[in-house]
């Protein structure tokens, strides 16, 4: 692979990945909850 | 009516979300669409369409659901009725359950192919027989024949159809989300795993011809001149809106089964996340790289020209998992497993609006809801069927699966921006918030979102033969006029490439273009039929009330 190739691969995949595990961990932290209990 | 029902837990309902936009699409569509319009740098403005027009939409489709659930409705007519007092409101969510039922109709048709081929690929048929052999036999294809009644495919289908109403009739906590909750990790982790087998195939591996890192760069390396191309632009926003299953009826509906101070905007945010995960990270790490390895860069260059790896997928991959010795029969379940998990995640979804629907303005019970759901789709399914050599099954996806929701999506758009008013929208997005939503987001949803729809509503109603833009308005300028793509709204209806538009041959037999009018007549039949209900629901609602 191209170093340009590994770049892009790496930003995009390491964003991604980053943005939806935090999100998912913060859906999972308040999983305690049923969205009825409100 | 009905407002009882609720989702059981949160994280069902974003699996269930998610399942919804994670689709066949993901792992054969994404990868060709990157690696044809610019590699690497197609990521540019699939990510800017996504944080512009996706993201934005996914909080409006949710804050729209929810509050339409408020008054119990749960499926697009009348959560739209109450956005506003104008009376064609509601006629907008006519696209809410036609676009459900009629797409449901022939996707169901493509989840039985993926279960049918996990069958296949455990009891070996494709270590004996060719795919390419293998799939028109399934299909029942004869060379010009425009008709097919596959005995194979259409048992398939009804297992993949009584799968659904199963699920669909246990309801929303013990069905839905149950089977996003097993589904999803599945997909991932059957994905992984695929992934890593793929991406470590190297040459001296038996029948691999080239590092499978050479499909990775296929996809990967950034091709920066492609940002010039305003076709690169409408792909990547194509491929976002079509990935998210925005424009459906079906996320609406979902949202709908959620109390008024819930949250939406952290729910939205997660699944919208979860599916550029599948797609972005999954979709480019196993099709393109497993196929390059084996075939070479040169013949997954030409597979993929057309913007599809659906060939690739069904075609070719069987094959090449041969070359895996004992893991070849599990490695075809694997990959098919999660094609058809990816896929009844979202036909799950394509039912559920309908059975809403039935629910709220006609109390017809979930179970029986379910069943209609299910023959409603097997009637429409067989015609997809039976005329599948014929055409019909494109011309189902074209105006039911990427015209309707483009159309349905920048109504919404309008609606809840212009009509519902941003005000009371972006309080709408934030009540309950478990996450701040950037404030840029208010001007976004209000001027942005709507205008990026509408640009990729132009680019479907206008696009350009060979889908060259810079060719073709310079070709308007000097005068040379502009010429349809065949695969444009324009130049679908002007039959535009067809050498000689005729219903019948000299042998007085049918032609693909009479199947093309016929099911065109169909599909606008049954959007009258889907608007006259609503017209016949709302009357008589006023009567009950008067």
């Amino acid at each position: 692979m191209t170093t340009s190739a590994w770049w892009m691969l790496g930003i995009t995949w390491t964003v991604i990945t980053v943005i939806t595990a935090r999100l998912f961990w913060k859906v999972l932290s308040s999983q305690g909850k049923k969205p009825s209990d409100d | 009516m009905r407002t009882s029902e609720r989702w059981g837990t949160r994280i069902g309902l974003v699996l269930a979300v998610a399942g919804n936009a994670v689709g066949l699409g993901n792992f054969l569509r994404f990868p060709a669409q990157a690696a044809q319009n610019g590699g690497g740098a197609f990521l540019i403005p699939y990510l800017v369409s996504f944080l512009l027009m996706g993201l934005p939409l996914l909080w409006m489709e949710w804050a729209i659901g929810r509050h339409g659930g408020q008054f119990g409705h749960h499926s697009a007519p009348g959560m739209l009725d109450r956005m506003g007092k104008a009376s064609w409101l509601k006629y907008l969510g006519v696209f809410g359950l036609f676009t459900n039922l009629t797409v449901a109709a022939y996707y169901c048709y493509i989840e039985s192919w993926a279960l049918a081929y996990v069958w296949h690929s455990l009891v070996g048929t494709f270590q004996t027989t060719s795919p390419m052999d293998f799939f028109p036999a399934y299909l029942g294809q004869h060379a010009g024949s425009l008709f097919a009644v596959p005995l194979e495919a259409l048992f398939w289908f009804l297992i993949t159809l009584g799968l659904n109403v199963l699920i669909l009739s246990r309801g929303l906590a013990g069905g839905i989300e149950l089977a996003a909750k097993i589904g999803m990790p599945l997909l991932i982790g059957f994905g992984i795993v695929l992934a890593i087998k793929g991406l470590t195939l190297a040459p001296g591996d038996p029948g691999v011809v080239e590092s499978a890192a050479s499909g990775l760069n296929f996809v990967w390396e950034p091709k920066l001149h492609s940002l010039t191309n305003p076709s690169t632009w409408l792909a990547a926003a194509g491929q976002v809106f079509f990935t998210l299953s925005v424009g459906t009826g079906s996320i609406v509906c979902y949202a709908a089964y959620l109390r008024r101070d819930e949250d939406i905007a952290l729910n939205a945010a997660s699944a919208g996340w979860m599916n550029e995960f599948v797609e972005v990270v999954l979709g480019s790490a196993i099709l393109l790289p497993i196929a390059t390895a084996y075939l070479g860069l040169a013949a997954v260059t030409a597979a993929t020209s057309g913007g599809s790896g659906f060939g690739l997928g069904f075609l070719t991959l069987p094959t090449l998992f041969n070359h895996w010795g004992w893991f070849a029969p599990l490695a075809g379940a694997l990959w098919f497993g999660l094609l058809f998990f990816a896929g009844i995640t979202s036909s799950l979804a394509m039912g559920q609006p309908l059975i809403s629907f039935m629910e709220d303005e006609y109390e017809v019970p979930r179970k029986k809801a379910a069943v209609l759901f299910g023959s409603l789709t097997l009637l429409l399914g067989f015609f997809c069927v039976w005329l599948y050599p014929g055409g019909a099954f494109d011309e189902f996806d074209f105006w039911s699966g990427t015209f309707a929701l483009v159309v349905f999506a920048l109504g919404e758009a309008i609606v809840f921006a212009w009509v519902f008013g941003i005000d009371r929208g972006w309080e709408e997005i934030n009540r309950g918030a478990d996450m701040t939503v950037p404030r840029v987001f208010r001007f976004v949803i209000k001027y942005v979102t709507p205008v990026f729809i509408l640009v990729v509503f132009l680019g479907a109603l206008i696009k350009p033969a060979g889908g060259d833009w810079g060719a073709a308005l310079s070709g308007l300028f000097s005068g040379a006029g502009w010429s349809f793509a065949p695969d444009s709204v324009i130049g679908k209806v002007l039959h535009a490439g067809v050498e000689e538009y005729r219903w019948f041959d000299d042998n007085g037999r049918g032609t693909p273009e009479l199947v093309k009018d016929v099911t065109r007549t169909l599909l606008l039949a049954l959007f009258a039929a889907c608007t006259w209900v609503i017209w016949y629901t709302w009357r008589r609602k006023q009567r009950r009330s008067a």
